[in-house]
This record gives C-alpha cells, structure tokens and sequence, in this order.
C-alpha cells in the first residue's frame, strides 16, 4: 500500500466527517477509529517491510515532478516507525477520548485526524516549506484539540499556544524564504548540498528556521504556554503532544540539522542539556501529577535534542540511541497521561489508589523504569551507548551534565512510587473505563515489546532472554497463587540455577554460587511461616537474586552493569515492600 | 472630554483583539510582504505565461513565482489561526464575561 494512504486517508476521512450528519456520532467515531487504524497498519506493514529488506527507503513525488521543483515525501525504516507510533497514539488516544468525542461530536473527531495526518507529514516531507505548512496544521488543530478538555484553564491554556505558535511561525517564514534565496530551493536535500549556504545572510536565515522548530519543542525555560497545555488540556491530548507532536518536532530537527551540520549540532546538544537538566531541577518541585509529567516531557525532549547533537560520534548506533530514548519516552509518557486519567485527583499522593489493582500497579512500574531507562527497557540499552560513546570522545562536561540529570530525574520518578506504595488509598481507581484500561495496557505492552526489540539490537546479550531475569518475571503472572506455592518455587528455581550454573564456575564462582543461591533458598524456607500471597515480594526477591546470580558469572561491564542495576532495583522494591503495597479490593 | 477619552484608550490597548489579533495580523502581513519582496527581480513581468509572454523566454522575463505562491498558502494559513484565536476569544468572553486582558492573570507567562 503506498505510503501517501497515510496523508491521504487522514483528509479523506476528516472530509467524510464534514458530510455526515450531526446526530450520527457512532457513525463518525466509526470513521475517525477506522482511519486510525488504517494508517496504522500501512505504516506498521511498512515497518516490517523496510525492516526486513524487502523494501528500501520510498521516495513518493508529487504533481509528477522530481524534486526540487514539487515537493517529495519520504518513507524510510526511521520515518516508518514513527509515523506507527503517532497514529498508533491518535488510535488509542481516540479509544480513550470515546465520550468525549461522542459529546463533541464529528468536528472534534475531524480535528484529530487532521492532527494525526500532520505530524505524518511532518515526519515525511523533505520540502521546507511543506514542513511549515504541516506544522501550522498541528498547530491549529493542536488548538481545537486542547477545548476538549473541561478545565476551564485550558482556554487560557490554549490562547497563550496559538499567540506563542504565532510568533514562532512569523520567524520560521522569514527563515524559510530567505533559506530559499540563498540556496535556490526548498528542498531540504538540496539545500544541504548546496556549499557555503551557511555563511553571513544563510546563517541569519537559518538560525531562524532552526529556533523556530527548536521553540516547537517547547524546550525549557521557554515552555510556559506548553506546561499549560500538559497540565490543563484533556490527558489523552497531553499523551498525543508529549509522545507524538515531541516525536515529530523532534526528527523535523534531526532533518534541519542535515542542512546546519557540525557547529549547529552543538547548538542542538547545548539546548538540549540545558532543556535536560532545567526541567528536571522544576519537576523535583512539583506536587501536581499532570505538570510533572509535562516537566518531564521538556526534559525528555531536551535528552533525546542532546542525543540528536552527538548523530557524528554517535555512527552506526545513532538509530539504536535516539530511538531508544525517543520511543521509550513515548511509550511511557503516553501511558502515564493515560493512566492519569484514571486516577480521580491531581496530586501525586491519590495515585496510591493504584495500590488496589495490582495490573494498574505494574503498568506505572513498567511506565517508570522505561521512564528511567532500567534494564531490560530500551533507555538502558541507549544510554549505555550514548555514554560510552561521549566518554570515548572526552565529552565529560556533557557527560556529567547528563549523568546529573538522570539522577534527578530518578530521584522525583523513585519519590513518586513512594508515595504510590506507602500513601494511605483514598480514591479508588473507576473500575468502568475498559477502553481506557485498554490503552494503557496497550503502552504497558509495547513498553516490554520495545525492551526485547532493542535487547536483540544491541550488541550486547539480550536482557529479556536471560533466564535469572525471565525467572524473576514469571513471578508477575503467578502473583494470584498462594504465597507458600510461590516460596516453594522461588527455592526450587534458585537450587535448579545452581544445579546448572555449578559445572561453569571457578572455585572463586563456586564459593559465591553458593553462599547466594543455595543461601539464599535456605533463607527462603522461613517465608513458609508467612501466610497469604506477599503481592510483590517475590518478584522484588528474585530479581534481586536474578542480579546476583548474574554477577557471578558477568564477564564485561555491560553484564556487570545490567546484573547491578537488576541487584539494586529488586533490592530497593525489597526496602519499600511491606504486606500493605497492594491494599485488600 | 480628555480624562474620559484616555481611560477609553487604555480599555482598548487593554482589549484582547486589540493585543493579540492586531499584533499578529498585522506582523502576518508584514512577513507576507517581505516574502514576495524577496521573490520581486527588477523590470521583469509578473508570471504569467499567456501571449505576453512565451514559454520559452519565461525563465528571462518573469519574476520567481515560488514566493507569490508560499504567500498564497500563508495567508490562507494565517485566516485560520485568525479564525481560531477568534473563537478562543469568543468563548474566553463567554466564560469570564469580559476580555480585559488585565483580568486575566493567569495569561501571564
């Protein structure tokens, strides 16, 4: 199917929902969910395909004219997948929006396919000024989407974006035309092969275009418009602009930065850290669920706009690193508006209502360390590159700056799923909203689906296959059986690890082998005397032990760092568990 | 006359459509003219090819039509965001019963 579908089913069904008939709302959603969905599976069916070999990169040409002269779209492996991932989000975000859109009727819906199709094209085109034009499409139909929301902020919210928008369009324009006057062309191809494009007039020019996108990602200290959004607009809607809108920007600079090169890539790292780090220093203050996780949106933002700068140290594993980061933060953003919505008040502390449902428990688990970047999520694998890489070129300034606002961000993240499992339950999550269990669900999925995707990426072994870690997290699916059944099985995998393990080791391996594994079934066999099912504890005990027994026999620092960082987290659950963290439904 | 006259200005400078939509409809039109003004070449026609000017001599004698039909798409572009700040307008108007700015507090960035 040819990737143009994906523009133009977007229009075609938002020009369908223009015909229908008020009254027929079901009619409506049906188009709106049914368009979603068929942009979806060509982009995922473009995803296998180019992924595979099968296919290359598509180039799709316009009014029957090569480029320069009409404007091209592209479809790549990169453009693929995340054009998969803003329809996907515009999917479910619409299955969650199902009453809302019921209520507001086929306008609301026409607005957010229009939405979807213009991050599309964002990501697609390689003509400047068709990246102009699909970006003050998001920006009207960004617009109307935040009156969705029935927080009276949100108007003035959404004023403040479009004046903001405004003033960022005015500069890209003349940016853009004057781009085009000294290269000749729109096209960003063109453009970057055109020598000495960057001197005097070209750079002003430019400079322009490239804080203008820089501005549409709304990185710190210049964001107060899009904090607004995040906090006051409807959270399925703060889902799609942190996770798709950022998404989009994002590889709209990865694409000017072919035309800008060298010395605009630091200018791209230098906003970034400081997008990175300033965010994350706000977010620490933070009490309100959805403003936190709009900080944390900047600052992600702000990460992957680093990441985007070191594209020349970075080689063969920019894709593995960017993408990673990028889509690791996607999914988990989305997930967290999403599960946002379920929780009934905005302080942080109400989302101890969690507690009650321990698959809702799981899903902010799983959303945090993707958040974060624990193993096996692919933020590990990523950063473990990113890193390396920085430090092999003697970037430690980077570094540290980054290293430093990891640790604040784990700080706020590990803070807030303490007050989760130790905050007394004073809401209780609505049990009635199956479709928007569904969606975060779905990005509960996805988030595990992305750690084994990028364990086979990576050079490195893959996490999610090693036995002391599958072992740990089997435990999940059986957390229903009775705590003296789950004992017995933790003691039985731990000897069999052992059993196994033993012929391997030397004599060194072998005292520890021991003392952890055989030692750590005898100090199990206590647990016999503890009734009920300990929700929790084992998981967090077999990870731990999953870490240490990995340890052992952890040949390079990868392995190493994998199996202590598995160590700490099932230690650090193991610290905060209590018979309370999941409270009786 | 003259105090009553001034607080009527300060109202209107105070005035949303005064603040915003002027100031960006006005600054739109100062980027649309900019953008054809880089497009204008010196005694050249407009591009139009009809008996006044051949195809083959087009390239010498008219003028770069790529920005003239950037401009074309901007405006339409910037009537819709217009047309959007109206209704954000509209229904600020309709939920505070006024659209002085200074009531607005939590406008402020």
């Amino acid at each position: 199917m040819s990737p143009i579908y994906l523009i133009a089913a977007g229009l075609g069904g938002a020009f369908t929902l223009g015909l229908l008939r008020d009254q027929w709302r079901a009619a409506g959603y049906a188009v709106t969910l049914g368009v979603l969905a068929f942009t979806s599976w060509i982009a995922a069916s473009w995803v296998i395909t180019l992924a595979s070999g099968s296919a290359s990169t598509v180039e799709i040409i316009t009014a029957g004219t090569q480029p320069p002269f009409a404007v091209n779209l592209r479809l790549g492996l990169a453009e693929a997948a995340l054009v998969l991932l803003m329809n996907l989000t515009g999917l479910l975000s619409a299955l969650y929006l199902k009453d809302t859109l019921f209520k507001q009727g086929r306008r609301a819906m026409a607005v957010l396919l229009i939405f979807s199709m213009a991050l599309s094209g964002i990501v697609m085109t390689r003509d400047l000024f068709n990246l102009f034009v699909f970006f003050e499409l998001t920006v009207i139909s960004t617009g109307g989407l935040i009156l969705l929301s029935r927080d009276e902020r949100a108007l003035g919210a959404g004023f403040k974006y479009l004046v903001a928008s405004q003033v960022v369009s005015i500069l890209m324009l003349v940016g853009i035309i004057f781009v085009y006057h000294a290269s000749g062309s729109l096209n960003i191809d063109s453009m970057a092969g055109v020598s000495g494009l960057l001197v005097k007039g070209g750079a002003l020019a430019f400079f322009l275009v490239f804080i203008a996108v820089v501005a549409e990602l709304k990185v710190f200290p210049a964001n107060g418009w899009a904090l607004d959004i995040y906090e006051s607009a409807h959270p399925a809607f703060s889902a799609l602009v942190s996770a798709a809108t950022g998404t989009a920007t994002l590889f709209a600079v990865d694409k000017l930065l072919l035309i800008g090169g060298g010395p605009w890539m630091q200018v791209a790292s230098a906003i970034g850290i400081v997008s990175f780090v300033g965010a994350n220093l706000f977010a620490l203050a933070q009490q309100n669920d959805r403003r936190l996780l709009g900080y944390s949106s900047v600052a992600q933002i702000g990460l992957v706009l680093t990441v985007v700068g070191q594209k020349e140290i970075l080689g063969d594993d920019y894709l593995l690193v960017a993408g990673g980061v990028l889509l690791a933060h996607a999914v988990a953003k989305a997930g967290l508006y999403w599960l946002s919505g379920l929780i009934v008040s905005r302080d942080l502390t109400a989302w101890s209502a969690l507690r009650t449902n321990p698959l809702m428990l799981f899903a902010f688990v799983t959303f945090v360390a993707l958040l974060i970047g624990l193993p096996p999520f692919p933020g590990f694998y990523a950063k473990w590159e990113l890193v390396h890489a920085m430090a092999g070129e003697g970037r430690l300034l980077l570094l540290g700056l980054l290293l430093f606002g990891a640790l604040i961000e784990a700080g706020y993240l590990f803070r807030w799923f303490g007050y989760v499992i130790k905050r007394d339950v004073v809401d209780t999550v609505p049990a009635r909203s199956v479709v928007k269990r569904i969606a975060v669900f779905s990005a509960v999925v996805a988030g595990w689906g992305l750690g084994y995707l990028w364990g086979e990426l990576s050079p490195h072994s893959n996490l999610l296959l090693a036995p002391p870690i599958l072992f740990a997290l089997l435990f999940l699916p059986l957390e229903w059986l009775p705590g003296r059944l789950k004992n017995g099985l933790a003691i039985a995998g731990l000897l069999a690890w052992f059993w196994l393990s033993y012929p391997e080791y030397d004599p060194l391996q072998l005292i520890f082998g021991a003392i952890i594994l055989v030692g750590g079934a005898l100090i199990l066999l206590a647990s016999f005397q503890t009734p009920g099912r300990r929700l929790g504890f084992y998981p967090s005990a077999m990870l731990m032990y999953a870490g240490l027994a990995m340890l052992i026999v952890a040949e390079d620092a990868f392995s190493f760092f994998a199996a202590w960082e598995s160590l700490t987290i099932g230690s650090y659950f193991l610290t905060t568990w209590s018979s309370r963290w999941v409270a009786p439904s | 006359g003259a105090a009553e006259s001034g607080s009527d200005q300060v109202d209107r400078a105070h005035h949303f459509s005064s603040v915003y939509l002027e100031m960006s409809s006005v600054a739109n039109t100062g980027v649309n003219l900019v953008l054809v003004a880089v497009g204008y070449m010196n005694g050249r026609t407009a591009p139009i090819l009809d008996e006044a000017v051949a195809a083959a001599e087009a390239a010498q004698r008219i003028i770069d039509p790529v920005p003239q039909a950037l401009v074309l798409t901007a405006i339409v572009i910037g009537v819709g965001v217009t047309a959007l700040m109206l209704a954000y307008a509209y229904r600020l108007f309709k939920t505070r019963g006024t659209l002085d700015i200074s009531r607005y507090t939590e406008l402020k960035w």
